[in-house]
């Protein structure tokens, strides 16, 4: 078996939760971390969100962030989601699920966090495919920054004015070498 | 960590470790301490693996990557290098063999978007796709290409469907340097044992080299 440059560092997960935290995974070993993220199973309409822990393990949720994505919705013109001074990294980090309406058949993506454990700012992109309702998908692309100096060691995987439960949410994340 | 005695005259003296800047040698007893600790591992911690690298000699009508251990990785990578179509202005697409029979029905989705260095952005989609579209039309005059990665999700997970999401840059056949980027989707709850990368409308392949790698989690 070949050897990568990839190095699986931890993975989280979590059933009937409505949200995820992945701390102490981020460190002075590797410059660059790829997230792999799946979620599935939502009760409710609901949408995720990521925010960034810092290294007193609190969840960084100041109007510190800027970010700017492409919904590639397949039932409308594609949405552009923008904003500067946000409270999330990220505000779709995996489109959004319309349970009414729903396959409910949840999404899968990959983000990449750049720098997060030094006081610099830290950067990200993110990309993401879902099912978000019946018939219809959604692509996500992005970029994020947390504007602070702060010292990344973790994430948080949350709802932004949803309170859905998910049978299943997991995280996967890995070092870049 | 052991008390270093030094007995056998092996190692001078302990060196002082921090943290980030280890120095000095590993000992036996170093190793056999860190491994009780959980802190060494004997474990292969490359997790980017390669599966599988064909190259396209001739010409083809697709490549098939029907060994992609799907019950080992929930998180594939292909890697699609200098990609060239024997047409003018065509593209490659994926489709997927569901237990080892290749789906070619109108249900694949996907949502992307192009973009030209000749300043057009265009939306491209489909709800009702015989494949999943990852790049925009080729060139095919020399030097022209298309060069793409896609992710592939829940592949082997028969519960779940089966997500991409991909990047691709290339020249078409204006000539104009263009991108394209977006996701797509099998909406079927099925096991994905194979796929098929091929161009779009029945057309062929005359060159490229295309690498499958799987992503370990554990």
């Amino acid at each position: 078996m070949a050897v990568g440059n990839l190095e699986f560092i931890k993975s989280a997960s979590g059933t009937s939760i409505t949200s995820l935290s992945v701390t102490d995974c981020f460190s002075a070993s590797y410059d660059v971390y790829a997230i792999k993220l799946d979620a599935d199973g939502y009760n409710a309409n609901s949408l995720l969100t990521l925010q960034l822990i810092d290294n007193t393990d609190t969840t960084i949720s100041t109007t510190s962030y800027d970010n700017a994505n492409l919904l590639l919705r397949t039932d409308t013109t594609y949405n552009e989601l923008r904003t500067t001074g946000d409270t999330v990294l990220f505000s779709r980090v995996i489109g959004f699920f319309d349970y009414n309406n729903g396959a409910r058949e949840g999404g899968s993506g990959i983000i990449y966090i750049f720098n997060p454990y030094t006081a610099d700012y830290t950067f990200a992109t993110c990309q993401s495919s879902s099912q978000f309702k019946t018939g219809q998908m959604t692509g996500q692309k992005g970029i994020g920054v947390l504007k602070t100096t702060d010292v990344i060691t973790g994430f948080h995987i949350t709802q932004d004015a949803y309170t859905a439960t998910y049978s299943d949410i997991n995280a996967s994340v890995f070092g870049v070498k | 960590m052991v008390d270093k005695s030094n007995e056998y005259g092996y190692v001078p003296s302990s060196p002082t470790q921090a943290e980030g800047s280890n120095t000095g040698i590993f000992e036996v007893n170093d190793v056999t301490d860190l491994l009780l600790a959980g802190q060494w591992t004997l474990e292969d911690l490359g997790k980017l693996e390669l599966i599988e690298t064909q190259t396209v000699s001739g010409t083809v009508s697709e490549v098939d990557f029907t060994s992609i251990q799907e019950s080992t990785y929930n998180v594939h990578l292909l890697m699609l290098s200098n990609m060239l179509t024997e047409n003018n202005d065509k593209r490659t697409t994926l489709r997927f063999f569901e237990s080892g029979v290749i789906e070619t029905g109108s249900v694949y989705q996907f949502g992307n978007q192009v973009g030209t260095a000749g300043g057009t952005f265009t939306e491209v989609k489909s709800t009702a796709s015989s494949d999943i579209r990852i790049t925009d039309n080729t060139g095919n005059d020399t030097g022209e290409s298309s060069n793409t990665y896609v992710y592939l999700y829940n592949l082997g997970d028969s519960a779940k469907y089966s997500f991409t999401t991909s990047h691709s840059t290339g020249t078409n056949g204006t000539p104009t340097y263009f991108m394209e980027f977006g996701s797509g989707v099998l909406p079927q709850a099925s096991t994905v044992d194979g796929i098929r990368v091929l161009v779009n409308g029945g057309f062929n392949l005359t060159g490229g080299t295309l690498s499958l790698y799987g992503i370990a989690e554990s």
